[in-house]
């Protein structure tokens, strides 16, 4: 993403945050484990653009 | 082409024009009808094609503090002078001086429809905000080389005014002059060029040297990506407002605001809860065409994480859910139509007091 400095890596290009080989409820843990990934890059403080990636 | 001298008026800052440095950077406009500072070089270059009639100048601060307005009031300034040519700087790395170039050398090419040049390092900002809007020649970051670099943008000037068409271009635009062959930051403008082979001829033969590791020069050039300054992290989210903001293209059933699927220049806003209730049927669809949206139209929180989110807020986690979602379809989208939806959406966001944006692509 052009210009976006704190980027988090998703799992593929169709759909960022989700995994079709997983069970729903563990999809929605995923999900909820990206959400939280991303909430707390916001609170990372940073000096140039990074990409950061789940676990 | 001129059958005359050609009139030159040449634009400076303070210190160049020997007015002085820092401590003279809020001095405002003055004008001088003799060659001054780097005009003194700028007129041994143009030798009796050219004479430089009047020079511009203005402090760096009192200049940059509003580009726009200044730029107005150097035009009106200036404009009596009836040029041919319009030079301003060099301007090297300098900040402040290399976007009042750039400024200036735009009203005076748009208002008077006459050639303007500037010079500029690739570190000037005045390069990324005036290179589409005026010549820049390429610079280093050393005042020493001065007549090198004026040298260029008199020959540069020279090509301008003469308005040669290139037999290899195709008309109308057959008369810029190759931005590799003078040496300025390319203006973007696409222009036709006629080859010996075909696309596919040249497609195919630039593979070939690809794979076989020769070297070899593409024809599409790919955009500068901006260095934009990260911004400070939230410090208490229990008291943020976040946003999502999406180029995944999910809109409402019908897509009755008609966002493209590709090449999108629009972007719109929806109320989360109608766009992608928690219950009930389907209000959504994906107007992209550059992924297959199967899996989104399954369940959009694999495109926007928004049910966690709405937990998060319920939960306190998050201080506020911005009731609004903003979209649009980044699917071979323009970079320069890009950047402007983006400051047309980061207005809205800064309107509704939004602390940070969660931005999903697709």
């Amino acid at each position: 993403m052009v210009g976006a400095n704190r980027i988090l890596r998703g799992t593929n290009i169709t759909y960022v945050i989700g995994d079709k080989d997983l069970s729903k409820e563990e999809e929605r843990e995923l999900n909820l484990k990206y959400l939280e990934k991303a909430l707390e890059i916001l609170q990372t403080p940073i000096k140039e653009q990074t990409i950061f990636v789940l676990g | 082409m001129i059958d005359r001298k050609i009139r030159v008026v040449h634009y400076i800052n303070q210190f160049f024009a020997g007015i002085g440095g820092e401590e003279k950077a809020d001095t405002g406009f003055s004008l001088k009808t003799s060659p001054t500072g780097p005009g003194i070089i700028l007129q041994n270059e143009l030798e009796n094609k050219g004479e430089v009639v009047s020079t511009l100048i203005c402090g760096d601060n009192y200049f940059s503090t509003d580009l726009e307005k200044n730029a107005e009031k150097g035009f009106r300034l200036i404009e009596k002078y009836k040029p041919d040519l319009f030079i301003a700087g060099p301007a090297f790395a300098a900040g402040r001086y290399g976007p009042s170039c750039g400024a200036m050398c735009r009203i005076v090419s748009e208002r008077l429809k006459i050639p303007a040049v500037t010079a500029m390092n690739v570190e000037n900002p005045g390069v990324e905000m005036y290179s589409q809007h005026t010549y820049i020649v390429r610079t280093g970051v050393n005042s020493k080389d001065i007549p090198d670099i004026v040298r260029k943008m008199v020959k540069l000037s020279l090509a301008l005014i003469e308005n040669k068409p290139d037999p290899n271009l195709v008309p109308p635009d057959d008369c810029i002059p190759s931005p590799y062959e003078y040496d300025y930051f390319t203006r973007n403008l696409i222009r036709n060029v006629f080859t010996k082979e075909s696309t596919a001829e040249a497609s195919v033969g630039l593979l070939i040297k690809k794979l076989k590791n020769e070297p070899f020069k593409s024809d599409v050039v790919k955009p500068p990506f901006d260095k934009i300054k990260p911004a400070n992290p939230i410090e208490d989210m229990s008291k943020a407002k976040i946003a999502f903001v999406t180029d995944g293209g999910i809109v409402p059933m019908g897509n009755p605001d008609g966002i493209p699927s590709r090449m999108s220049t629009i972007w719109k806003e929806y109320v989360i809860d109608d766009l992608l209730p928690m219950e009930g049927e389907r209000q959504y669809e994906v107007s992209h065409r550059g992924y297959n949206n199967f899996e989104v139209l399954e369940d959009y929180n694999r495109l926007i994480p928004v049910d966690h989110a709405r937990t998060f807020e319920k939960q306190g986690r998050i201080g506020k859910l911005n009731p609004t979602l903003f979209t649009t379809c980044g699917n071979v989208s323009i970079i320069k139509k890009s950047k402007i939806m983006g400051e047309e959406i980061a207005h809205k966001l800064l309107e509704q007091k939004v602390d940070a944006v969660i931005l999903t692509s697709a």
